[in-house]
């Protein structure tokens, strides 16, 4: 009996041995992956802009990790660490959004920061100047917004090229279309993403929504 | 306030200390999180506040995967300006009156 017992006890610490090797062996295979798919995640809660760049990033920094525990301890940390570098880029970014108008006919316009104050205040002269003709407003303002690029550009340092000028003037003649999309970006020219978008049948309406939206987006507040 | 100030923290400053110690040397995320004992939820938010304010530079490493058998890193150096900046933000922890030492 004796000598049964013993027997049952060492085919149950051979099973239990043999299955622990199993599940510990079937645990490093699938660790990597699980990794892998954790830094996936973790990615994908990124801005565009810097998405790719770190999910590379992490993936090579993954593969430098001795172990799958430290691999899966590494990768849990990057799925922490998104939400923090997401929370910095937005502020980081606050130089770098952009307003971008979208017009009936499909065509959009956008204009980076260094336009943003300048626009800021040539749409309060939009607005105050609403009761005139468009040619006549348009003619108006072209020499207004001039003289405001030289203001903005000592102020900023930042010079509002020719380009960003006729993108403004655009808008400006524009914004009186009805049907005007105004979507507001981050990241600047190169983001995909519109943080928002309004519309607005009202001529005025988007011009106003501008004028609101600006203090905002510069304060980084909008994500 | 400057956009090269910010605020430095300890675990900045240990990344910092190994970083200033061969300005030339470049190091991947996984180095400096092994040098200095770092996760990777600490570290890279770390590395992105200090190269936002151009304290360091990344670039992508040198090397052809497919060869190396491995994803190229991110590597990360000083700038001279963060060099400048990492120098005296030692300095201030060193001199600064009750401040244990740190690391070794």
């Amino acid at each position: 009996m004796g000598l049964l017992t013993s027997l049952l006890e060492w085919v149950v610490a051979f099973v239990a041995g043999f299955l622990g090797h199993v599940v510990a062996h079937d645990f490093c295979e699938v660790t990597p992956m699980i990794s892998e798919k954790i830094i996936e995640a973790a990615a994908s809660q990124l801005p565009v802009s810097i998405r790719e760049r770190y999910l590379d990033e992490w993936r090579a920094d993954l593969w430098d990790q001795p172990g799958s525990i430290a691999k899966l301890k590494w990768a849990f940390g990057c799925f922490w660490s998104a939400r923090r570098l997401r929370l910095q880029d937005a502020c980081a970014s606050r130089n770098r959004m952009s307003i971008g108008f979208t017009f009936e006919n499909g065509e959009t316009v956008r204009l980076d920061v260094a336009t943003l104050t300048w626009l800021g205040s040539t749409l309060k002269l939009l607005t105050l100047t609403a009761w005139l003709p468009m040619p006549l407003r348009t003619k108006l303002l072209q020499g207004v917004t001039s003289a405001s690029a030289v203001v903005t550009a000592k102020r900023y340092g930042a010079v509002p090229d020719q380009q960003r000028l006729r993108q403004l003037l655009l808008v400006l003649s524009r914004s009186s279309n009805k049907n005007v999309q105004l979507r507001f970006y981050i990241d600047g020219i190169a983001a995909k993403e519109a943080l928002g978008d309004l519309w607005s049948d009202d001529p005025m309406g988007p011009t106003q929504k501008a004028l609101e939206m600006i203090p905002e987006l510069k304060k980084g507040r909008k994500q | 306030m400057d956009e090269t100030q910010i605020r430095v923290s300890r675990p900045m400053l240990k990344v910092l200390k190994i970083m200033i110690e061969r300005p030339q040397t470049p190091y991947s995320g996984a180095e400096i999180g092994r040098e200095v004992d770092l996760g990777s939820g600490t570290l890279y938010p770390l590395l992105q506040r200090l190269e936002n304010a151009g304290w360091l530079k990344s670039d992508w490493e040198d090397v052809n995967p497919s060869e190396a058998g491995r994803p190229r890193r991110r590597l990360y150096r000083l700038t001279g300006h963060g060099q400048t900046l990492a120098g005296r933000a030692l300095a201030e922890v060193q001199t600064a009156p009750g401040v244990l030492a740190w690391g070794s």
